[in-house]
């Protein structure tokens, strides 16, 4: 739109919002809900860069651990090798080249390392992360060497911190988690996006132009009401490729249908209020009716009913990742690392809890800040 | 009434037959039939006349003649997978066990959710408000496929209460219907809650009061009618879900009900066995939803006239 909007009318639509955005800053559940998304959505954001490992980075060595917040003792890798090899190996094996602070008490602690091991060399990295450096090992401790070019006849590793331990095939959770959040909460902004597009759309038609437009949309929507919805999403997700966006078109496809009748009443009823009738006595063109007083009046049930949808969709992509129709491994979603984690729940319940927890916990924020929106953009209740 | 039931009944016809169009066309317009899974079958006679037993040599257009003639007469056709045995044996011998699920779910969630939510919108703002209501988003928020396999880890598993999985003993039931419950219980107390609160701040219940109505039947006899009318209403969308989510269910605690065997059919592309499910759930569904409206009315004099 080129119109530049005089003073007083840009006033007075944002005082509307300000209000609300007051209203909104004073339900502390909904400002701690949007706290919470926006950490949520910012970890799944620069999960690249802050995950420690690979979200497909097997390590077979490390199958299952537990939760665990300190580095920990690997193992000592034997072979010659020079500094580059021991970087290489060492990455490769899901770990870094071991830190010695004392070296008599690494010496003790480490139990790998032991008399057969007196006069060998190995590839170290110190406490502050310096080095890697070469020492020898000998009864007394361990003697740094000089000579960093040379080749050692072992690393020595200490595995990263597994901060909510491993999967089965010795992949991060934690990582996982920060993968399998992209995923979901893109599912959940995706697919709500298609319903969003389809339901508004549909729904101020149908309800602008009324009449027989208005009986023949709507009663399609009646029709598609009565179909089983989580059952033909299940079929569409089986039949067509399984890939994501087929997976945000089946769930958007499906989920459209209450947005377009709760546009559709807004719609209805605001076409019969005095000032839509000011607006057209007035001569406004239509597009200038639509865009400056029909759609500004529908915005505020639209935004909550879209954030009421975000989790009903992130359950749905759970749901379907659960039965194995959703994102498929390695790559991972909070859904499909549910279902990997209730399969081994008696052995490894850390691999269930974590990934439920955090699904939980972000649908609660969605429904907090869904319920404060609706309380702060609610004109009845703003009387009270 | 009774015209509104018959109007609702023939309107469910066109929705079963565009039902049944969708799924038809759906399923074999896409790549992959029923024998082309693991092994192919090399022999080509034996394929053709495999092709020819369920009719699926003849054109597209007249296969689906032959399935609306028989589906008007209630013949679902032959199961691709379960070899020898018809559709409708194979839902019939199903569905009774997805539907006592079913059953018993919806009992835990009438009784916990109406409740919780009847003493949450008596005593307003208290804890015993707050509490049921936290307690309620905690049963929306935690999606019945965590809530199934952390009631098994702790019930069956850590107290051995109950089995972990099973469909044999009246033991068997509780886990899977508090988990299948569960959730529709989170909903039906937080509109109860809102629909109560709402009634019983109108005049008429102010006017049952003057007169000297006692406060269990003004509650009962005069609030309850106005305040669960939104609870009604989502027990028809409850119903398909109750259905939608026994797929979970039946998959965690491993109960051979009509859930699994759908999911089942579908990964296997047995068409008549997906149609044959589909068709049931509309089915369902439909009925479900005139159930509702009528008890809608019934509840709600004023719908009557229109």
């Amino acid at each position: 739109m080129n119109d530049l909007p005089s003073q007083g009318r840009a006033e007075s639509t944002s005082s509307l919002w300000r209000d609300a955005w007051i209203r909104l800053r004073r339900n502390r559940l909904a400002v701690f809900g949007a706290c919470i998304l926006v950490l949520m959505g910012g970890l799944s954001i620069i999960a690249p860069w802050i995950a420690p490992y690979g979200y497909e980075t097997q390590n077979l060595e490390l199958k299952a651990v537990p939760p665990q917040l300190s580095w920990n003792t690997m193992q000592a890798v034997y072979g010659r090798c020079t500094l580059e090899q021991a970087r290489t190996n060492a990455e490769q094996l899901g770990g870094a080249l071991g830190k010695i602070k004392n070296t008599q008490v690494a010496a003790k602690l480490h139990g790998t390392i032991d008399e057969r091991d007196y006069g060998e060399t190995m590839w170290v990295s110190d406490w502050q992360g310096a080095g890697p450096k070469r020492i020898e090992i000998s009864p007394d401790g361990f003697t740094p060497l000089d000579d960093a070019g040379d080749e050692a006849t072992f690393l020595y590793l200490h595995s990263r911190a597994h901060w909510l331990g491993t999967d089965e095939l010795g992949r991060d959770l934690f990582t996982r988690l920060l993968y399998g959040g992209r995923v979901s909460l893109m599912v959940g902004l995706c697919a709500t996006s298609v319903s969003l597009t389809i339901g508004v759309l549909f729904g101020a038609v149908a309800g602008y132009f009324g009449g027989r437009t208005d009986d023949l949309m709507m009663r399609f929507v009646d029709v598609l009401y009565a179909l089983p919805f989580t059952i033909f999403v299940i079929l569409l997700t089986v039949i067509f490729e399984r890939n994501i966006w087929n997976l945000f078109l089946a769930i958007g496809a499906v989920e459209w249908l209450t947005m377009s009748r709760i546009v559709r009443g807004q719609v209805l009823s605001l076409r019969q209020q005095e000032f839509i009738e000011a607006a057209i006595a007035l001569g406004l063109p239509r597009w200038r009716i639509i865009w400056r007083h029909i759609i500004p009046n529908c915005l505020g049930p639209v935004i909550v009913y879209t954030t009421l949808t975000i989790p009903v969709v992130m359950l749905l992509e759970a749901f379907l990742s659960f039965l194995g129709l959703g994102v498929q491994p390695p790559m991972s979603s909070w859904g499909l690392l549910i279902r990997d984690g209730s399969k081994v729940l008696e052995e490894f319940p850390w691999l269930m809890i974590f990934p439920g927890s955090v699904l939980a916990v972000t649908l609660f924020s969605l429904n907090f800040l869904g319920d404060g929106l609706r309380d702060a953009l609610d004109v009845r209740i703003s009387k009270d | 009434m009774w015209k509104l039931i018959a109007f609702r009944l023939l309107k469910a016809i066109p929705v079963l037959l565009i039902v049944a169009t969708l799924t038809f066309f759906m399923l074999r317009l896409t790549k992959g039939g029923p024998f082309d899974q693991e092994k192919p079958i090399q022999d080509e006679a034996i394929r053709k006349q495999l092709l020819a037993h369920y009719g699926m040599d003849k054109p597209l257009s007249s296969q689906y003649l032959d399935f609306i003639k028989n589906l008007v007469q209630g013949d679902l056709g032959p199961s691709f997978k379960h070899q020898g045995r018809q559709v409708n044996e194979v839902i019939a011998e199903a569905f009774p066990r997805s539907a006592e699920l079913g059953l018993w779910s919806l009992a835990v969630a009438m009784a916990l959710g109406l409740a919780a939510g009847l003493i949450a919108s008596l005593k307003k703002n208290s804890f015993l408000d707050y509490c049921p209501m936290a307690l309620a988003m905690i049963g929306i928020c935690v999606p019945t496929f965590v809530m199934g396999p952390l009631l098994i880890l702790s019930f069956s598993l850590e107290l051995e209460w109950f089995n972990a999985s099973g469909w044999n003993s009246l033991k068997d039931r509780i886990l899977p219907a508090l988990t299948l419950g569960g959730a529709y219980a989170a909903y039906i107390a937080r509109l109860t809650r809102g629909g109560m609160l709402e009634v019983l701040s109108q005049d008429y219940i102010r006017t049952a009061h003057a007169k000297g109505a006692s406060p269990a039947r003004v509650i009962l006899h005069h609030g309850l009618r106005g305040g669960l009318l939104p609870v009604v209403a989502f027990l028809g969308p409850a119903a398909a879900g109750l259905l939608a989510g026994s797929f979970v269910v039946e998959t965690i605690f491993q109960i051979p009900g009509l859930g699994r065997h759908f999911v089942e059919a579908a990964f296997n592309r047995d068409y008549t066995m997906v149609t044959g499910t589909v068709l049931f759930f509309a089915t369902l569904i439909i009925l479900f939803n005139l159930i509702v409206d009528v008890v809608q009315i019934w509840l709600n004099p004023r719908l009557r006239s229109t």
